[in-house]
């Protein structure tokens, strides 16, 4: 390996195969730079271990890969690491007032303030603006910044969150800053105590002059993003997804694993509640994203790879050989006429016979003759069609090849499979004549089918009585298979009135969420110890009945395709196993069923919601990146991996014998900060100094009791802010602080509070079931629990608050309760 | 060696003479023997007198009977370093509860505790090294994971925990085979022993945090234990006593 580094050209080599993926010889020549092939030569053969060479193009194996993420981790580039955090030393702070438009002044004096205010160590301007937020401003503000040399300053106003005006302000400030809401954080909510406001706000405006001390500078990187989207899936989901990006006139790839486009739904014959069959509306929806130049469409394909990162992805794609041109191929017939392997025909449950080489539906696309991959050995002997083709569009020679996307967008719409697990086996799939999944039903269903063929394997002059098997998948509720069933009971109905259709449910699988609301009005049977035998006949505890066909009615099965993704992304599951689209990286996004079962309109509301996503990323010609994150202090890092344990994005990683963070995938939640036995974690917007130098300050002021409210950036802060907005009153001894999540809220915090003189703790975060990093809200209750478990002292002073972002008056008369009890006790 | 001469005693409490025999075994210990420097040692070297040394070293934890003299002790003797766990927080001999035991920072002033039961070997030398030389001692400020071969955990949370003992030796981390273990929380220098011989971390090392309560907290909050072994964790965690110590 050292060998291999030992050159800065090689070492360049490595960096510009890791960072722009795979490249042809002359292009990684020309980036490299180097212009004799000779020398390049010489390096390329002596770093070949971790290469490879795939036809033209050069890219880096597994080791090579190890290998560029060690030169990363050399540079400290995607991994942050520090010794100790080092206050940034301000000495020089300026305090900005804002009127508010009058309201602050007609609450209190700022002349007094600001009096008062001078005293304070490092201040050394203070400035009262009537509206810092407009424009005009701005210049004014700067200007005074460079005039007073100050190297770090307070805002003291209304809050950034809510006002647009603050933010743009303070987007254009290179200084270190804190702001102080005292708008809705005190003088809206606190009108009837003045005193307790004052005092409340000078604690505050000293907490920040303290903190800002502790503030990093803000590391903001603006990227150009390319407008180009691709889509990994071309199913109901992926296509509408195509639809409205080719709409909106973007660069759109659509990448097809299945030689045709259109994904299970194909096969269906109808869609229940839409009034046309399935796969012509699937035609119509093909039909209209084929108009457009911008998309191109990549059947028979897969993704190898997908890297990059925001701003440019880099998508390596399989395209398997096609055999067929489906631009000369008419559909003419001529080579099914002459082909003279016969195999059975797996759409008709292989009842009948078909050629190997067949014309798919009239609505697929690519329209073109199709020849499975599998049985291409037994063609390449024959190769009969390929003589007769009129317009030569067979050719068994054919190479499949490898391509590279490069990309503003990813979105992931690969979809389910069909449940095909162990039920499948305990209820005799395919083993008793007559028992059939509800895909297989589906081809039956269609007009063509051979039904009589079936009836005479299966021994019966005419299918009389059906029973539909329901909830067939191991993830709780499908959502669909309720209106599926009533989909095929009005079907079959409609072909034959006097059919006996039993809907059975087996007792303990009835998931609570199952919509059994679409089956109203029809026979519905709950069997306990379901079980099906020869005959078919369909048994239970007192349930005993003879029917000509069963029906299983599957879910969806997500194991392989997260299979398949792990090894493309890191990505996250939920418990039902789908994937979390909510914890992917920046820039790629998932949808259809692969992140949960949904019915027909939900896939299509998701994914237009999806493409309104990506629409508005990709829009922007730029888009700022706040490089926050989490800090990883090598030193006292004992590699224990509990971080890993908690972390919602998979962004801690155990490499070469120590933890690191990958900041890209890293959303800066803070969970794992709070589990770090060793403290060697910390934010990087705001770090445990900034919260304890608050603390202190806020902990300064005279009245009793003191309460210290840390509230979540995602609800509780909300929250809080709402109560202002709405000007809710309620008590004045209470101090706020923002965190990002309650999942960084540990005990050794809520001792650091009560050490320092308040009375209680409230902790302000989302519901459990909405907090966004998935376990922060569970995460603070088990901790405050337990702590009350182990020390009866903190048990009426830490309270945990669990609400929404709009819950200002919940907010508030909790607060006040929380306080009253406080007095009484 | 820095300092000429030295008079070093050492005492031992209710303990079980481990922690001295540690100290016997270390390499340091044979040097200042044969330089002279001790004067007192249980056993092995009596008659001289405790109130004349410049360093005690302290065995056990102390009873209510202890704290006459270790309160005269402490008015003579300049530097006082409590040894192993029981004098550093009570240690097993602490869960005799009739006899009251106390950790002996808690009857007097502690210059320097050194924990583990016994401490290990290596952290012996270099405190007994840096006593006689001078230098300052310093305690590791990562976790026992660090020192363990079969780190990380790579279990994801909660961290389900079904058997307190581990029932042999496991080439995985021992929290991800659902083994209850405070190797994350607990001072490393210790080599990770018991783990590497298939044992499990009980914490004898003492907790990382200085306040003993906020880092088992905080750990358990990520374990899900089961009812039935909720007995058996406390009982671990009661095992040496409260692990707060003076670093």
């Amino acid at each position: 390996m050292f060998d291999a580094l030992t050159h800065p050209i090689r070492e360049k080599i490595i960096r510009v195969l890791g960072e722009q993926g795979p490249s042809t010889y002359s292009e990684l020549m020309e980036k490299v730079g180097v212009k004799e092939t000779g020398k390049f030569n010489y390096h390329l053969s002596k770093i070949s271990p971790f290469i490879e060479k795939r036809g033209k193009l050069y890219s880096l194996n597994e080791r090579g890969h190890e290998l560029y993420n060690f030169l990363r981790l050399k540079e400290g580039l995607g991994v942050k690491r520090v010794s100790v955090i080092e206050p940034t030393r301000v000495s020089r702070v300026g305090v900005i007032f804002c009127e508010c438009h009058g309201e602050v002044p007609r609450f209190i004096n700022l002349e007094e303030l600001s009096s008062k205010l001078s005293e304070v160590e490092n201040i050394v301007a203070v400035e009262v603006f009537k509206n810092v937020c407009s424009p005009e401003n701005f210049q004014k503000i700067k200007k005074w910044i460079e005039r007073n040399l100050l190297d770090g300053i307070v805002v003291v106003g209304c809050s950034p969150e809510i006002h647009n005006g603050l933010r743009e302000l303070l987007s254009t400030i290179d200084v270190p800053y804190e702001t102080v809401n005292i708008l809705e954080g005190c003088i809206r909510i606190n009108r009837s105590s003045p005193k307790e406001a004052f005092e409340k706000i000078k604690c505050m405006i000293n907490g920040a002059v303290r903190a800002v001390n502790f503030k990093p500078k803000s590391s903001r990187r603006t990227v150009r993003i390319p407008k180009s989207v691709a889509i990994i899936g071309g199913g109901v989901s992926g296509l509408i997804v195509a639809r409205y990006m080719t709409l909106m006139g973007f660069e759109t790839y659509l990448i097809e694993r299945r030689r045709t486009l259109g994904g299970r739904i194909m096969n269906w014959s109808s869609v229940y509640g839409e009034s046309d069959c399935a796969s012509c509306m699937m035609a119509e929806i093909i039909s209209s994203v084929l108009e457009f130049k911008n998309l191109r469409i990549v059947t028979n394909s897969e993704v190898t790879q997908i890297s990059g990162k925001i701003g440019d992805f880099q998508l390596i794609v399989k395209t398997n050989p096609m055999y067929v041109d489906a631009e000369r191929c008419s559909l003419c017939g001529r080579c099914v006429e002459v082909c003279p392997i016969e195999k059975p025909d797996e759409r008709y449950l292989g009842f009948t016979v078909r050629k190997q080489i067949a014309i798919p539906l009239s609505t697929a696309y690519p329209k073109a003759v199709v020849v499975d991959e599998h049985d291409i050995q037994r063609c390449l002997s024959c190769r009969k069609c390929e003589e007769v083709c009129p317009s030569r569009a067979i050719n068994f020679d054919a190479k499949g090849m490898e391509s590279i996307y490069r990309v503003g967008a990813v979105v992931i719409a690969v979809g389910c499979e069909n449940y095909s697990g162990e039920l499948l086996k305990k209820f005799k799939h395919r083993s008793i004549t007559g028992v059939i999944t509800n895909d297989e039903l589906e081809s039956l269903l269609s007009p063509e089918a051979p039904i009589e063929e079936v009836l005479l394997r299966s021994g019966k002059s005419r299918f009389k009585k059906i029973a539909i098997i329901q909830c067939i998948n191991e993830i709780g509720c499908s959502k669909y298979c309720c209106i599926l069933a009533r989909k095929y009971f009005e079907i079959l109905k409609k072909m034959d009135s006097s059919m006996d259709i039993r809907i059975i449910f087996e007792e303990n699988r009835i998931p609570t969420d199952a919509p059994l609301d679409n089956l109203k009005g029809l026979p519905i049977y709950i069997v306990k110890n379901l079980r099906i035998e020869e005959g078919p006949k369909v048994l239970g505890d007192e349930f005993e009945w003879d029917c000509d066909l069963v029906i299983l009615n599957l879910g969806e099965d997500p194991r392989k395709r997260i299979m398949e993704l792990k090894k493309l992304l890191d990505i996250s599951t939920t418990n039902k196993g789908f994937l979390n689209p909510d914890t992917l990286p920046f820039g790629i996004f998932a949808c259809g069923s692969i992140t949960g079962p949904k019915t027909y309109r939900e896939l299509i509301y998701d994914a237009q919601s999806t493409a309104l996503k990506v629409a508005s990323l990709l829009v922007k010609s730029e888009v700022t990146v706040e490089e926050e994150g989490i800090l990883l202090d090598e030193g006292n890092c004992g590699a224990c991996g509990l971080c890993g344990t908690v972390c919602p994005f998979n962004a801690i990683k155990f490499f070469r014998d120590r933890m690191t963070v990958d900041q890209f995938k890293c959303k800066a939640c803070g969970l794992c900060i709070a589990v770090c036995p060793t403290s060697a974690l910390h934010l990087s917007s705001i770090n445990e100094e900034e919260l304890l130098a608050f603390m202190d300050e806020f902990s300064k002021a005279y009245f009793k009791p003191k309460v210290l409210v840390l509230a979540c950036a995602n609800c509780g802060y909300p929250a809080f802010i709402d109560a202002g907005v709405k000007g809710v009153e309620y008590t004045a001894k209470a101090f706020t602080l923002k965190i990002p999540c309650a999942g960084l809220v540990n005990s050794e915090l809520i001792t650091h509070a009560l050490k320092r003189g308040f009375d209680g703790v409230l902790i302000a975060g989302c519901r459990k079931d909405s907090c966004r990093y998935g376990l922060g809200a569970e995460l603070a209750e088990r901790r405050i629990e337990n702590i009350q478990l182990f020390e009866s002292m903190f048990r009426n002073r830490v309270k945990i608050l669990q609400l929404s972002a709009v819950e200002g008056r919940i907010f508030a008369k909790a607060l006040d309760d929380f306080v009253h009890n406080l007095e009484r006790s | 060696m820095g300092i000429k001469s030295l008079k070093i005693g050492f005492l031992q409490l209710v303990g079980c003479s481990g922690c001295l025999t540690s100290i016997i075994d270390s390499t340091v210990f044979k040097e200042i023997w044969n330089k002279g420097y001790i004067i007192f040692f249980p056993m092995i070297k009596d008659g001289g007198d405790i109130d004349s040394c410049d360093l005690v070293f302290i065995e056990g934890s102390a009873s209510k009977r202890d704290e006459k003299l270790l309160k005269k002790v402490r008015t003579k003797v300049k530097r006082v370093i409590s040894i192993g766990s029981c004098a550093c927080f009570g240690g097993i001999s602490s869960n005799v509860k009739e006899l009251e035991l106390k950790p002996i920072h808690s009857m007097i002033e502690v210059d320097l505790e050194l924990p583990g039961c016994p401490p290990p070997e290596n952290l012996i030398s270099t405190l007994l090294y840096a006593l006689i030389s001078g230098k300052e001692f310093k305690h590791k400020t990562v976790n026992v994971c660090s020192e363990c071969p079969f780190h990380p955990c790579k279990a994801k949370y909660p961290i389900i925990i079904r058997e307190i003992f581990p029932k042999g030796k496991s080439e995985r981390c021992l929290l991800e085979e659902g083994i209850l273990c405070l190797g994350p929380i607990t001072r490393a220098g210790c080599e990770a022993k018991c783990v590497v011989q298939g044992g499990s971390c009980y914490g004898c090392m003492g907790l990382l945090k200085s306040d003993s309560l906020t880092s088992l907290v905080d750990f358990l909050a990520l374990l899900a234990i089961p009812k039935e072994l909720k007995y058996d964790v406390v009982n671990i965690l009661n095992l040496y006593g409260k692990r707060e110590y003076v670093s």
